[in-house]
Parts: structure tokens; C-alpha cells; sequence
């Protein structure tokens, strides 16, 4: 080995306490940055090739009812490949427990061919025959532990069917499993997908020969644009309710959401990491070679070119971020296993599985030396400065000068320690503003967790609890009159009810479209608190168009503009509308009428396909029991789901917090090791004088506690940014993030920053007990 | 002594800036150093020599004048050449040692040999220099006269054609400071080495070949000691 080698190694195991912490920071980064991005990969590439090879469906449209032998005109239209015709409806699921509340949705379909929405058998059968066998998805057979064999009971049209289970399967449509966008999370115990027989489903829900649902395969190459808006001028006779391509179904939605926000992060937050180790490991080198100054002179006199010199300090940086960066390979291999098995729980995709990426070895290794050499260049760079012969000569000593507060009246007040601790602060300002803006960074890192804790928390209970307030939220089967809600309000104990109307539409507004829900509410409704994007209540009143903020910013439409409402029911035309106001709403995308403006632009008089309800008592279940209802959605389950997944969350966030006080740690402890080293000499007058180490590192902490309030001071408008930044490329139209400062969040940033400094003061002390003050006075070996 | 011009010094001005004040450390300083001997450059502090030593040594360059080595003209060499020159030509010995802490005696020497074409036996060097037992250690586990021996094997080891001394004795006791001397006059017989020693110490210009005198820049004197003593015979 080469002696400047040599040297670099014993350099390292030296300093072997700095170096960890920074590589703890860069094998933090890479871990992130393979586990995200080959969790990322890996769900695109088995995502893509689940469609492919088990045929999702391009186009999907809901209709009222459609003969079954319209199905061969609509597979014979150009660029169709495959049309399948199904029955579909929700309905309760009878289980042991007469208080638990599942629902199932049936889809009654002939396998077709060429097939779409293929199947995977993970158990037993893939098709049925019988009517009354059942085949169940994955992920709630699992949840439920449903065998094959067993039996289950779903309760349709006022009557219980008894259907035995033939096989556990897998959809490439029901990836992401979830019954309607407003439940945002999956619940896979209370909501799940029985594949029945189309013979079953037709008899059980009345629709005779005919079908309510449809899926289509387009041929490839072709533009599925036009074909959508063909099929649905063909499909308008039969009702059309909704029709949609592939990307703006649910479940692919989902899980496209997922891959996007994994691949952001996967960007940003391993940047930053590596980022810190850089920056520190820059100062470290900057002050090392600053310290080798008599070193490089005496390298350079025994003709060592600046360049060997510059690469001896290059390879230390280049070195630590290497095997950092191994380190951060592996651990991030592993975390991907843990990130592909937890996508295993939300995403069934049968196919998924952990490949691992050579680019991303290469990638990381390349970014990570890129990340030191720069480190490296910059800390080494002085060295081009020495001359052999000026650095045998000792540094004149800085200029002293008073700093500002010296010049003040009351700095005789103050100890000598403390005096010390300002000049110290005020006399390096470098220093200062790099462990400052250390701590900054900190401090955001630490905030992005308990911020995104707070959001989501304030994210359900701003939707299910102040902008939304019913206890139950209805859906009906059909059409019902006043006289069928009145009976619902004769038989349930129910203490406030409002009838509603929920219908599907295309909204355009110039190029763009989304299909959407618009929601006829009763002028002054007790259920909604509608606000504007300023937080003024708004009260929804007759010929008011309210537009969540979400479909606001997806549409880019503003308070005043007019879209156009494309309507999907017979004898309709579509309308123009002015939007009277952007309302706030978290969840989901949507518009909101007055109930009787949406009737006469819509609908007929009296039309109601839903009720919302207050309640003290249970009635879920009656209200099941009413043939009319579709659905009952009550506020409890959601709140319920939402308990669960803030589990699993506050878990993943506390990794997240823990890496943040990794990057506080490393460094404080690095600015406070390099601290005490060029200190030595004053440090070692200090004890001549009289100080105890304990009393020099209680100065140090002092000197750091300063920084670390300077720095969280200084974090707070920047993680604000921070925060504003991650909200906008987090938020979709299907949920939007708000921000909702709260002062705890910021206290508890604050008090965790604080732990994590302090933890690294106290590793810190070690050192200054192991420092031989004497030795420092009279050292000359360099 | 051969009659080759190691060094051959001529008009030599060097001026450093300092604040306002132009520091002329050395004034139109001329001289010349045979091959093989053993000079002493003597002067009080702040007098050029160290200045003077360093431009010879290629580490520094000069604001006018010329310095020839061995009849190559090295004062107007560009930063890359002066390198060149300082691996293969010039071996230096300071004052403080200046070893690096984190190698041994012996990686100290091999530090200075792996960039040179033809360097010596290191074992023997350090053997030569009485260090055969301290190999393996550490300069915080050995003395100071040991530090500098070590130094003086590091300098010696690349084979250079001179060995450049500053203050070579200036940290160590009188004993030391002896041997060390001792084994710089034993490196200019054995091993036919140039050796300028400079130094405040007017008592070690008795067993130099001979010596220069210095002060304020210029050069007072440069005279042959016809009669150089054993360094076992100086004292101070």
C-alpha cells in the first residue's frame, strides 16, 4: 500500500467517530434512494406486466342496462378487440358477527375471448360455471380468512344467497381494493369483490338478459380517446352513467399515485442526505488540510505534486462515501423487501416480486462519488494555495477585533464562559452559519413526519367530521320519490335526514375533462361546511356550481368560469355552467349543486338517489334492509380504517424521524469534533488557567445550544417552504393536503432536534476526556 | 572535493509584501557551493537564510537573480519543475522533524522514496542512521534526537545530490544535537552527499568545509575552513 495510503487509513481510524456519522448519513440516503427506487420499479414493471399478460381492460363504462345482444355490435366496432358485458352491484355480506358491517361488490361475467380482466387463480378455480359458486378476491379472503369450500352469504335485493367458494383470486382491475374514492383507504375486511356467474348475477339482481357494466380491450395502436367518445355516443340509448379509460380507473389510478410520489421522493430526500454528507465532509477536509498545513508543505518539499496531494485528501472523502455507499446499497436492498411486502398488503399484484436493479448499484455508486469527489475538490482546493516554503512558517494569528456586543454596556455583565461562548460564535461566523443551517436542515427532516402526521390526521377529520358531518351517507339502488324516504325516516330513529342526489358526469373545461361526481345538496344543508379557499363559510344556495379544489386545480378552472357538464342520461343535453365557488374539500374530487338546480338542469322533479343521515342508534343494518339501498357508508367504519392506517403510518414516519436526528447528529457531532480539535490550544489554556474539561464542555454545549436555537428559529420559515413545496407535489385530485400549522408540530420538531443534539454533545464528551491538553501546548509533530 | 559547481548563487533578490512594508530578505546574495562538501550558511535570525535555503531548495523562487544546480539553471523552472526537482535533486531536513504522526520511522522514509526513481535501501539507511530497532514506532513514541534521525533518513533515502538542513539542531540538546551532526558529516563522507547546514550556531561552522555568513540579506562572507573539526569536538 502506498504510505499516503497508509495514512489515509490511519486518518480514518482515528477520526473513525466522524466518519461513521457521516457515512450513517449517506448509507441513510442510499438506502432510501435503492429501496424507493426499486420499490418503485419493481411495482411499475410487475404492474405492467400483470395488465399485460392478464388483460386489463382499456375502457370501462357503466350503463342503466344493456341487452345482452348488443355485446357482438359493440365487440364488431373499430378498434375493439374484446367487449365484455357484466352485471355488477354492491351489496351487504352476511358474516357471523350480526354488528359488523361488510359489503361485497358481485360481478356476474362470461369469461370472454380474446379475455379481458383476466383472473389469477392464487387458489382453486379462476372461472365458475355453477350459479352458485363464488370466486373470492385475494385480498379480503385473506383479511377474512375465507377458504375454498366455505360459504358466504350475500344479501341481495331483500333476500340471502348461499355461494361456495371455488377459488381465492387476483383482478387486474381490483389492485388497489377500495369501493369508492371516498373511502381513500382500503379496508379489506369490510369491502371486497365475489366473481359469480353472469346467470347468477342476472336472476339474483332482475336484470334479465341484460347487463349494467361493461369492459372493453382496445386494439393496440389504436387511439383509445376516440374510441371512448365513439362507445359512448353507441352506448347512449342504454343509459350511460360513466365511462372511462384505464388511467382514470380507481385502482390503476391508486397505485400510479403511489408510483409517482415513491419516485418523487426517491429524488428529493436522498439528495438532501447526500447533500449534508457532502457539505460536512467538505468542512471535514477543508479543516483537515488547513490543520496538514505544515504536512502538505513538507509533501510538497519532498516533491509530492499538488495534484497527489489533492487526490490523498479526494480518496479520504471518496472512500468514506464508497463504503457509505456499499453500505447504503445493501441496507437498501433490504428495505426493499420490506417496501415490496408492504405493497403486498395494499396492491395485489400476484406477480410482484423483488428484482434487483444493477442500474441503481451503478447509479448509487456513481452518485455517491460524484457527492465525495465534489466534497472532496471543494474541501481539498487550499492546498493549491500552500507554498512549501510559507508553510513551515506558523500562521500569523487572525486579527483581533471587539465584536459588536463587546462594544455594548452591559457585555461586563456577563461571565467569562459566557464571553467566551459569544466571541467564540461571533468570531466564526462560518461555522456558525454552517452548523445552523445543519440544524435547519434537521429540523425540517424531523418536521416532514410530524407534519404529514398532522395532515393526514387533520386530513380525515377536516373531511369526515367538519366539512362533512353525517353520521351515514346513503346510496340508493335507484330513483326513489319523497314517499321512500319519508319511509326510512318513519322507521329508523333518525334525528336529521336530507335527501341527495350523487350522478356521474364528464366535466370539460377547454382541453381538459374528468369524470366526476356532482352532488345535489338541499340549500342550507346541516351536512356540509363549505369553505372558500380563504376559509370563509359559504352556504350553498339555489343555482350555486361549488367546485372542490382539487378538480378546480386538475381542470384549472377558477370562481366564474364556465364548464361544460356532459351528461350521460337519456333525452339530456349537456349544459354549461358558471362556477359560483372553489371550495376547500381533502378528499376526492367533486362538484356541488342546490339539489332542485341540479333536478332541472339534470334530472326530474323530485329525483333523489340518496339520502345523509344523523343518527345516534346503529342503523346500518336497517337501512340495509330496505331493498332501494345500494350502499350505507357510515362515518365510524371510516374513522375505524383510518385508525389502522395511522398505525402502520406512525411506524413509518418514526423511521423517518429517526433518520432526521441521524442527520442532526451527524452534524453536530462532526462540527463539535472539528470544534474541539482547532481548539486544542485555547482549550488547553483554558484548563492551565484553571477550568475543569467538565466546565470546557459545558462552554461547548452552551456554543451549541445557541446554534441550535438559532438554527430551529431559522428552520421554521424554511421547513414552511419545505412543507408548501412537499403539499403541492403530494397533493392530486384525488386528495389534497392542506397545510394545518399547528404550534405542537413545531414544539415537537423543536424537542426532538434538541434530543438529537444533545446525543451528539454527549459522544462528543468522550473526546474531550480522551484530549491531552498538555501534548497540545507543546505538539510540533504534525 | 571535486571542483563541480553544486550551487552556484548569483545576484540573488528575494522581497515579500507585508501589509505596507516591502520585506527585502534578500539583497543581491552571491555565492557558489562545490559538490561533495559540507557548508554551513551562519547568519542571525531574520538574516535570509531560511530564504535563502529554500529557493536553493526549489520550495520557494526568487524575485530576481539566478541559482544554478549543477550548472542547470533552476530559478526561472516553472511550479511543475521545481516538483520535479525537489523529488529527485534536493533532500530537506527541518528543525521540528516535520514526520507524519500516523506512520512509522520506517513508512516515514518509504513515504519520500515512493516517488523516486532511484531511491536507496531503505533498511540500510535506517541501520546507517542507528534506527534498526525503532522501525516499527511511531514518532510520538521516539525522541527527539530520533525524530530527527528518521527526518535525516527520509531526506537521504530519495538519494538527492544535496541535503538541505534547516536548523537541524535548533530543537535538540547539545548531546543530540551532536549526533546528529555527526551523522550528517558521516551521510556527506559515506555517502558523497552535498550537505548545507544552516544554522544560528556559530560553533557548528568549525566542521563545515565552508561557510557562508549572512546578515540582512547579503552575504558577508564565504570562506573555505581549511582545517574542519570532528562535530565530537564542538561545543556550545
Amino acid at each position: 500500500m502506498k504510505k499516503l495510503n497508509t495514512r489515509l487509513a490511519r486518518l480514518l481510524r482515528e477520526s473513525k467517530g466522524q466518519f461513521i456519522a457521516v457515512a450513517m448519513v449517506i448509507i441513510l440516503g442510499l438506502s432510501m434512494y435503492v429501496a424507493m427506487s426499486t420499490a418503485a420499479l419493481n411495482l411499475k414493471s410487475s404492474l405492467n406486466l400483470y395488465y399485460e399478460q392478464y388483460h386489463v381492460a382499456d375502457l370501462f363504462a357503466e350503463v342503466t342496462e344493456l341487452p345482452e345482444n348488443k355485446i357482438e355490435d359493440l365487440q364488431e366496432m373499430p378498434g375493439i378487440l374484446s367487449a365484455q358485458g357484466r352485471v355488477v352491484h354492491t351489496v351487504p355480506l352476511r358474516v357471523s358477527d350480526p354488528n359488523e358491517k361488510v359489503r361485497v361488490r358481485i360481478i356476474g361475467a362470461t369469461p370472454t375471448d380474446p379475455v379481458v380482466n383476466q383472473l389469477f387463480a392464487l387458489e382453486g378455480a379462476s372461472e365458475v360455471y355453477k350459479q352458485n359458486d363464488v370466486l373470492v378476491i385475494d385480498t379480503f379472503a385473506r383479511e377474512r380468512g375465507i377458504r375454498i369450500g366455505d360459504i358466504l352469504t350475500p344479501h341481495i335485493m331483500g333476500r340471502d344467497y348461499e355461494l361456495t367458494v371455488r377459488g381465492i383470486v387476483s383482478s387486474p382491475e381490483y389492485i388497489y381494493l377500495m369501493e369508492n374514492e371516498q373511502t381513500m383507504l382500503p379496508d379489506y375486511k369490510k369491502f371486497g369483490v365475489l366473481f359469480t356467474t353472469e346467470d347468477f348475477a342476472q336472476e339474483a339482481f332482475s336484470m334479465g338478459q341484460s347487463y349494467n357494466d361493461l369492459v372493453f380491450s382496445v386494439e393496440p395502436g389504436m387511439d383509445s380517446e376516440t374510441i371512448k367518445n365513439e362507445m359512448e355516443e353507441e352506448l347512449e340509448p342504454y343509459g350511460v352513467q360513466t365511462i372511462y379509460l384505464l388511467k382514470d380507473q380507481m385502482s390503476n389510478r391508486m397505485v400510479q399515485e403511489e408510483i409517482k410520489g415513491v419516485e418523487q421522493t426517491s429524488n428529493v430526500i436522498p439528495m438532501v442526505f447526500l447533500g449534508v454528507a457532502a457539505a460536512i465532509m467538505g468542512v471535514m477536509i477543508h479543516r483537515l488540510v488547513k490543520g496538514d498545513r505544515i504536512t502538505i508543505g513538507i509533501l510538497k518539499s519532498m516533491g509530492y505534486t499538488n495534484l497527489d496531494i489533492i487526490k490523498h485528501y479526494t480518496m479520504l472523502s471518496l472512500v468514506v462515501g464508497l463504503i457509505g455507499g456499499v453500505l447504503g446499497v445493501i441496507g437498501g436492498t433490504m428495505m426493499a423487501s420490506y417496501f415490496t411486502e408492504m405493497y403486498n398488503m395494499f396492491f395485489s399484484i400476484p406477480i410482484m416480486k423483488l428484482t434487483f436493479y444493477w442500474q441503481y448499484l451503478f447509479l448509487s455508486v456513481i452518485l455517491v462519488s460524484a457527492f465525495s469527489i465534489a466534497a472532496g475538490l471543494y474541501g481539498a482546493k487550499d492546498v493549491l494555495n500552500i507554498a512549501p516554503a510559507d508553510s513551515m512558517r506558523p500562521v500569523a494569528p487572525k486579527q483581533g477585533k471587539r465584536t459588536i456586543l463587546e462594544r455594548t454596556f452591559f457585555w461586563k455583565y456577563i461571565s467569562f464562559t459566557n464571553k467566551n461562548v459569544l466571541r467564540n460564535l461571533l468570531r466564526n461566523k462560518r461555522r456558525v452559519v454552517f452548523i445552523a443551517l445543519g440544524i435547519s436542515l434537521t429540523y425540517c427532516v424531523i418536521l416532514i413526519p410530524l407534519f404529514s402526521l398532522h395532515s393526514f390526521d387533520s386530513l380525515f377529520i377536516k373531511m369526515y367530521g367538519e366539512f362533512q358531518t353525517m353520521d351515514y351517507n346513503v346510496n340508493f339502488s335507484r330513483a326513489i320519490d319523497e314517499a321512500g324516504i319519508q319511509v326510512i325516516d318513519d322507521e329508523m330513529e333518525i334525528q336529521h335526514m336530507e335527501p341527495k342526489i350523487e350522478f356521474p358526469f364528464t366535466v370539460h373545461y377547454q382541453w381538459r375533462e374528468k369524470v366526476v361526481n356532482i352532488i345535489g345538496v338541499q340549500a342550507d344543508t346541516q351536512f356540509f361546511n363549505f369553505k372558500d379557499l380563504d376559509e370563509n363559510p359559504v352556504i350553498i344556495q339555489v343555482g350555486d356550481i361549488f367546485v372542490s379544489e382539487g378538480l378546480a386545480n386538475t381542470l384549472q378552472v377558477d370562481r366564474g368560469d364556465q364548464i361544460l357538464v356532459e351528461t350521460f342520461i337519456p333525452e339530456r343535453d349537456d349544459q354549461e355552467i358558471r362556477i359560483t365557488q372553489v371550495i376547500q374539500q381533502n378528499l376526492g374530487s367533486n362538484i356541488y349543486m342546490e339539489i332542485n338546480t341540479m333536478r332541472d338542469l339534470f334530472l326530474d322533479a323530485g329525483y333523489t338517489n340518496g339520502v345523509y343521515i344523523d343518527s345516534q342508534a346503529d342503523v346500518k343494518s336497517g337501512l340495509e334492509d330496505f331493498r332501494f339501498v345500494g350502499s350505507v357508508q357510515s362515518l365510524k367504519d371510516m374513522q375505524d380504517v383510518f385508525m389502522e392506517f395511522m398505525d402502520l403510518m406512525i411506524y413509518s414516519l418514526s423511521v423517518m424521524l429517526f433518520f432526521g436526528g441521524v442527520l442532526g447528529f451527524a452534524i453536530v457531532y462532526n462540527a463539535t469534533i472539528l470544534s474541539i480539535n482547532e481548539r486544542r490550544l485555547e482549550f488547553s489554556a483554558l484548563q492551565v488557567m484553571g477550568f475543569s474539561k467538565q466546565e470546557i464542555f459545558r462552554m461547548l454545549l452552551r456554543e451549541n445550544m445557541v446554534l441550535s436555537t438559532i438554527g430551529i428559529i431559522a428552520g421554521i420559515p424554511m421547513s414552511i417552504t419545505m412543507m408548501d413545496s412537499v403539499m403541492r407535489q403530494f397533493s392530486t385530485d384525488l386528495y389534497t393536503l392542506r397545510i394545518d400549522w399547528q404550534p405542537i408540530m413545531f414544539v415537537q420538531a423543536a424537542f426532538f432536534t434538541i434530543v438529537f443534539v444533545w446525543i451528539a454533545e454527549a459522544a462528543t464528551y468522550q473526546k474531550i476526556k480522551r484530549l491531552d491538553f498538555i501534548e497540545a501546548l507543546k505538539n510540533r509533530i504534525t | 572535493m571535486s571542483e563541480v559547481r553544486a550551487i552556484e548563487v548569483n545576484a540573488l533578490k528575494k522581497s515579500y509584501q507585508m501589509g505596507e512594508v516591502t520585506v527585502e530578505a534578500l539583497r543581491e546574495a552571491t555565492f557558489f557551493v562545490e559538490e561533495g562538501e559540507f557548508v554551513v550558511i551562519l547568519g542571525p535570525s531574520g538574516s535570509g537564510k531560511s530564504t535563502l535555503l529554500n529557493i536553493i531548495g526549489g520550495m520557494d523562487s526568487p524575485t530576481s537573480g539566478e541559482v544554478d544546480f549543477f550548472g542547470e539553471r533552476i530559478s526561472h523552472y516553472s511550479e511543475k519543475q521545481l516538483t520535479q526537482y525537489r523529488r529527485h535533486q534536493v533532500g530537506f531536513v527541518f528543525q521540528f522533524y516535520n514526520l507524519m504522526a500516523s506512520l512509522t520511522a520506517k513508512e516515514n522514509v518509504e513515504l519520500a522514496t515512493e516517488i523516486c526513481d532511484d531511491p536507496m535501501n531503505i533498511d540500510q539507511i535506517l541501520s546507517d542512521v542507528g534506527l534498526d530497532d525503532r522501525k516499527g514506532h511511531f514518532p510520538s513514541q521516539m525522541s527527539g534526537g530520533e525524530q530527527q534521525r528518521v527526518a535525516i533518513a527520509r531526506a537521504v533515502a530519495k538519494n538527492p545530490k544535496v541535503l538541505l538542513c534547516d536548523e537541524p539542531t535548533g530543537a535538540l540538546d547539545f548531546e543530540t544535537g551532536i549526533s546528529i551532526l555527526s551523522l550528517l558529516s558521516r551521510i556527506n563522507k559515506d555517502y558523497h552527499k552535498t550537505v548545507v547546514v544552516i544554522t544560528h550556531n556559530a560553533s557548528i561552522a568549525d566542521m563545515a568545509d565552508r561557510v557562508i555568513t549572512m546578515r540582512s540579506g547579503k552575504i558577508r562572507s564565504n570562506t573555505m575552513n581549511d582545517s574542519p573539526v570532528s562535530p565530537e569536538r564542538i561545543e556550545w
